[in-house]
């Protein structure tokens, strides 16, 4: 199967209007299909890796949960934005799993480079 | 060349901050739906954008919304027929929303 590079871009937080949830499933299916894929999160994004959420005090499923498994399906590399993150006062620790913390020129650089950019 | 196109107010959404740390100037920026609102003089989104970078601005959005005659001198105006062809024109799409 032909290979193409996806950029996956998450800019809401986790219970919105089912952003997060739908990007989650379509970067795990463009995974899955052999598709090189990337996750940048960026804004409210980055809110989508904090620990201790729990889906089930709303009714929902833990969405987050996912996120570690992300490297078995292939998924390259998950992003996150250092200025988002800093705006929000958070740091690393706070955070649910080790991933790359970059700037926007990172993420400028990646939006050049795939083949198709998908902003959820 | 990268088409970015944003439907959403610059107020009430962040997408659009991330959209410009992004754009280089050989890109160009089209405004549609909610987006339009970015386009008026009175906004601060036209002296952010990076130089050289095209402006576009969807005129049916704007005059569904009363502010055709509000618009910086900075964006071109475009029908949805010079969409499609601005698209086609470019390597790729990039939809914030």
């Amino acid at each position: 199967m032909t290979s193409k590079k996806f950029l996956f871009v998450s800019t809401r937080a986790p219970w919105q209007q089912g952003h997060a949830a739908a990007c989650a499933d379509a970067l795990m299916t463009h995974a899955v299909f052999e598709q090189e894929t990337w996750l940048f999160l960026t804004g409210d994004g980055v809110l989508q890796l904090l620990d201790k959420q729990d889906g089930s005090a709303i009714g929902q499923k833990t969405m987050a949960k996912l996120f570690p498994a992300l490297e078995v399906y292939g998924v390259r590399e998950v992003l996150v934005d250092m200025e988002s993150l800093e705006s929000r006062g958070l740091v690393e620790a706070d955070l649910m799993m080790k991933v790359t913390i970059a700037g926007k020129d990172r993420m400028k650089a990646l939006i050049h480079e795939c083949d198709q950019v998908l902003v959820f | 060349m990268i088409l970015n196109t944003i439907n959403k107010s610059d107020i009430s959404s962040t997408s659009l901050l991330a959209c410009l740390a992004t754009m280089t100037n050989e890109d160009a920026l089209l405004l549609l739906e909610d987006g339009v609102y970015a386009a008026q003089s009175a906004s601060v989104l036209p002296s952010m954008i990076p130089a050289g970078v095209t402006l576009h601005v969807l005129q049916e959005d704007l005059a569904a919304r009363g502010i055709s005659d509000r618009i910086s001198p900075d964006f071109i105006r475009v029908d949805y027929r010079e969409f499609v062809s601005l698209a086609l024109q470019c390597d790729k799409i990039v939809s914030w929303n």
